[in-house]
């Protein structure tokens, strides 16, 4: 385990480290081009370390700032991660517990900006505490191990409930378990969010934090996925509602596989879950049938099946290229160009980083 | 902050330059390579930034380092090639680092040109909201300091003005001594504010100083000629008197001369009381009194009146009830987009005297209050006297404070207003969201908005036509020509619509051909996009670059000569330059 870790971080280093070497000698890593990841924190990052959602006026989230933080580690770029990691806790670390506010937007003078909603969001919860404890491993430092224990910690605390998939998770400490109209207090259904389940992530912490709650929490994912497959094609929803035995397209959220979902087959590859080509049959199968058309749609509504008029963003392409192809897919990746915005972007690096750490 | 070489309209044609500056440094095989990568990409793009290389020392020898094809290849993403040249560089000259702005957001892209049609049509506080926008969305951007100028001088014209209006003298002097600068003769109305100010708290010396020094600086006999005006409102008959003589013996039009006859004639009721009896003085005043609030109200329609003269005609048409003269100040105020005060004195007309003026100018008053059942109730009334407000009844309803709020260039309003899921609006409203979104070059975020005004618009031809046109541009801004072209085809948009949005698809297709090195290519479908669409100056470059591309020379040397000579392009005047010299060349 151990060891195969330091081979993917040998190899994560030689590809970053060719800017600081002369040598001439052919690439260990094809996929991960440290100008690459340069013109993503120019673009994205700013000077005090928050990742700016530039399709969303420019607010940030702790979703943002967990991907810089991973990507930041997969690129060896400790400076930039070290500006993430502050900014991030002190602006979203702001609840009272180790839990992130999911969203921070810019006032209108430079200083004005703040966390405006204080609930936390797991999968942003879960993206910076995997960023730390990649970090810890990476540049060999506790404090950042710590750091992440107390966030998982206190994912461990709130952000789970049984249901029939099993240790569920929650997309929120609050907001998502929806009472009997009949009888307060008990637990009619739950709201989940596939795209939640950061599989590669969970791997770690079952392996450095409460093995047996990652474990089960791993296998709830999977479930997730397995039981949400609605409509006629299978697809996992964006959200879905587990109700006693039953998940079905959540009432009162978007019914369509669109921005959400198409992160669910990134982590199943990433995650190297066993079964991850059954389990990502259906996306495959929906990309690949619309080989000579102009484009992919987007999205598709799993309630009406209405289809987006317009493609998908370079990111998504990334995505759907990565689970087609799997390792041969590197010579069809796309690559950041100035017509992306934060989520593309994101998207395209994180699918070139789960190559390099799953297929080199 | 702009680089100067960066202007937004020639920055398209400058990247032409640095792939010219590539090609004459790559080899066949490379470029090759470079169009397979190229063509993987949907939304083919081009760089906009002048990648002239600023030559980079290195440390050891201070020798020059050259990082043109360096930034080539980053304007380019080639990521791969990047990361080889810079370890070529490095291995070349060690200790040398590569330029941190390789990758900088261009900031030439932001789109000032709704501050500045705000600012135009007055609106202070769109201005200041869509600053607020625009600050947010690029992190380092701060309005052009030119506006910021205006604006300032512009509050406090405001702040005299109400100043003014409320008796606030002191406010005023306070004001003139701290920012000095705005009152000058450039803002004229500020110095007639603390003229008055002075005047008012008895410092008549100081008020005919102020005049006075208006009269010596301001360059125009207009401006004389109205200060001596306003200097009659405050009359101290010696120093106006000197003030008057002074103005006497220099140059003015015939119009000038009547204008200025005119304020000597006024000055000589009381200046020349000697002479006049008071059984005169008497006739003169009654004679003129009615005219007087004709006059007033003829400088009010016309914007010339002060924030006195205002306030008196305020005063004259409550006491004596004037009809013409409260809807006379309806509009003043409506004009001004003080929409509660226009209502008011709408409101007050009408009470007085109904009028299809003062009738329609409260109809319109009420759709900017946003109480549009109002607005249609008055004008189903006076429809029939006014037929201009059939229109509101035939339009009014749905989405129309957004759509008003569009109308103004309030766009933060339009958005808080449209957001999904938030209200009647969001409802109806997609497709102006997406086009307010398009004028904030918001495009993603455009797109979704009308894909959404798509599912609202069904049935409704006119309005699926529109969305789909707003989808398409929205698409096409973010170089996904095929996406655009697919929603064109997938939806009956309008001919004269889809004329524009094919153009733009046409015109990306270009670039991309451009940038494959296809010219031939890139010159035939810029020819078809001028059948569609008036000159683009970027396109017009790409195809004077292809010509030369194609090496016909003679033709190209013609294009960029044009160009320099309408554009006055740097960009133009470099194509120009190489093309003589490859013309040159053939025959030396």
């Amino acid at each position: 385990m151990r060891a195969i870790f330091t081979i993917v971080a040998l190899v994560a280093l030689l590809g970053a480290g060719v800017l600081a070497t002369a040598c001439t000698s052919t690439k260990a890593d094809a996929t991960l081009y440290q100008s690459e990841w340069q013109a993503f924190a120019t673009r994205f990052i700013l000077p005090e370390g928050r990742v700016a959602d530039t399709g969303n006026k420019g607010i940030s989230h702790s979703e943002g700032q967990g991907y810089g933080m991973i990507m930041a580690t997969a690129y060896d770029d400790k400076a930039t991660f070290d500006r993430l990691w502050t900014w991030t806790k002190a602006n979203l670390q702001v609840r009272g517990d180790h839990l992130f506010s999911w969203k921070w937007e810019p006032g209108p003078e430079a200083g004005q900006g703040k966390a405006t909603d204080p609930n936390s969001a797991s999968d942003g919860d879960i993206l910076i505490a995997w960023g730390l404890l990649r970090a810890a491993d990476r540049w060999n430092d506790d404090t950042y191990r710590q750091a992440s224990l107390a966030i998982l910690d206190d994912i461990r605390a709130q952000m789970f409930v049984d249901t029939a998939l099993g240790k569920t998770l929650l997309p929120g400490p609050m907001g998502f378990v929806r009472q009997a109209k009949d009888a307060p207090g008990t637990v009619a259904s739950v709201v989940i969010n596939p795209s939640y389940w950061v599989f590669p992530a969970l791997n770690d912490f079952a392996r450095r934090h409460d093995e047996a709650l990652w474990r089960a929490v791993i296998e709830s994912g999977r479930a997730a996925i397995t039981r949400s497959r609605i409509g006629p094609m299978g697809l996992p929803p964006d959200w879905a509602e587990v109700a006693g035995p039953d998940v079905k397209l959540a009432a009162g959220f978007e019914t369509v596989f669109g921005f959400n979902a198409i992160r669910v087959p990134l982590y199943t590859i990433w995650g190297g879950l066993a079964d991850a080509d059954a389990l990502n049959a259906p996306v495959r199968s929906w990309w690949s049938g619309h080989d000579g058309a102009p484009f992919i749609p987007a999205t598709v509504d799993l309630a009406t099946n209405a289809k987006a008029p317009y493609g998908l963003s370079n990111g998504g392409r990334a995505v759907s290229v990565l689970t087609r192809f799997g390792a041969q897919a590197q010579p069809m990746m796309p690559s950041l160009g100035d017509t992306d915005d934060y989520y593309s972007a994101t998207l395209i690096l994180l699918t070139k980083i789960a190559f390099s750490e799953r297929f080199q | 902050m702009r680089s100067p070489a960066i202007l937004s309209a020639s920055a398209l044609a400058a990247s032409t330059l640095a792939a010219v500056l590539l090609a004459s440094v790559s080899t066949a095989s490379l470029a090759q390579q470079d169009n397979q990568y190229r063509a993987m990409r949907q939304g083919v793009t081009v760089d906009l930034t002048v990648e002239r290389a600023a030559p980079s020392a290195d440390p050891m020898t201070g020798e020059q380092v050259d990082i043109s094809t360096l930034r080539a290849y980053a304007s380019r993403f080639d990521y791969q090639r990047v990361d080889d040249e810079i370890r070529r560089l490095k291995a070349q000259h060690p200790g040398w680092t590569p330029p941190t702005d390789l990758f900088a957001p261009k900031a030439a892209a932001v789109d000032e040109r709704g501050l500045w049609a705000s600012w135009e049509r007055g609106d202070v506080a769109a201005v200041d909201r869509e600053t607020a926008i625009l600050r947010s969305l690029n992190p380092g951007w701060s309005p052009p300091a030119k506006l910021v100028e205006l604006m300032e001088a512009r509050r406090t014209r405001e702040t005299i003005a109400s100043a003014i209006g409320g008796g606030d003298w002191d406010g005023i002097m306070t004001l003139a001594k701290g920012k000095p600068d705005l009152f000058t003769c450039e803002h004229i109305e500020n110095l007639w504010g603390l003229a008055e100010a002075q005047f008012n708290t008895g410092d008549k010396a100081a008020a005919y100083q102020t005049y006075g020094g208006a009269l010596e600086t301001c360059p125009t006999a207009d401006l004389r000629l109205s200060t001596l005006q306003k200097a009659l409102a405050n009359r101290d008959t010696p120093a106006l008197k000197a003030l008057i003589e002074r103005e006497q013996g220099l140059p003015k039009t015939a119009a000038e001369q009547n204008r200025f006859a005119g304020i000597v004639k006024d000055f000589g009721g009381d200046g020349d009381g000697g002479k006049g009896d008071g059984k005169s003085d008497g006739k003169r005043q009654v004679a003129s009194a009615p005219d007087k609030m004709g006059e007033a109200l003829g400088r009010l329609v016309k914007g010339r009146s002060d924030a006195a003269e205002v306030a008196w005609i305020e005063r004259t048409a409550r006491d004596k009830r004037e009809t013409r003269a409260a809807e006379a100040l309806g509009w003043y105020h409506f004009n001004a987009r003080n929409w509660a005060d226009a209502g008011t004195w709408f409101q007050t007309s009408m009470d007085w005297k109904p009028t299809a003026k003062a009738a329609e100018g409260l109809v319109y008053t009420y759709q900017k209050l946003g109480r549009e059942e109002d607005a249609r109730a008055l004008a189903a009334t006076w429809a029939g006297k006014v037929p201009k407000l059939k229109q509101v009844l035939a339009t009014g309803g749905g989405s129309s404070r957004a759509a008003s709020a569009f109308k103004e260039g309030d766009f933060a309003t339009v958005l808080s207003l449209t957001e999904p899921g938030h209200g009647a609006e969001a409802a109806t409203g997609q497709s102006l969201r997406g086009w307010t979104l398009m004028k904030l070059n918001r495009h993603a975020e455009a797109a979704r908005a009308f894909e959404a005004a798509l599912k609202q618009a069904a049935g409704d031809p006119a309005k699926a036509s529109d969305a789909a046109q707003g989808l398409a541009l929205a698409k096409n801004a973010q170089g996904l020509s095929r996406e655009a072209r697919a929603v064109i085809e997938a939806t009956a948009v309008a001919p004269e619509k889809s004329a524009k949005v094919e153009a733009g698809i046409l015109s990306q297709d270009a670039l991309a051909a451009f940038n494959r090195g296809a010219f031939g290519e890139t010159l035939r479908l810029i020819a078809q996009v001028r059948k569609l669409t008036p000159e683009d100056q970027s396109l017009a470059m790409v195809e004077a670059w292809s010509l030369y591309k194609s090496n016909r020379f003679a033709e190209s040397e013609t294009a960029f000569r044009r160009l320099a000579e309408v554009y006055g392009n740097s960009e133009a005047r470099e194509g120009l330059r190489l093309s003589t010299a490859q013309l040159n060349r053939r025959w030396d």
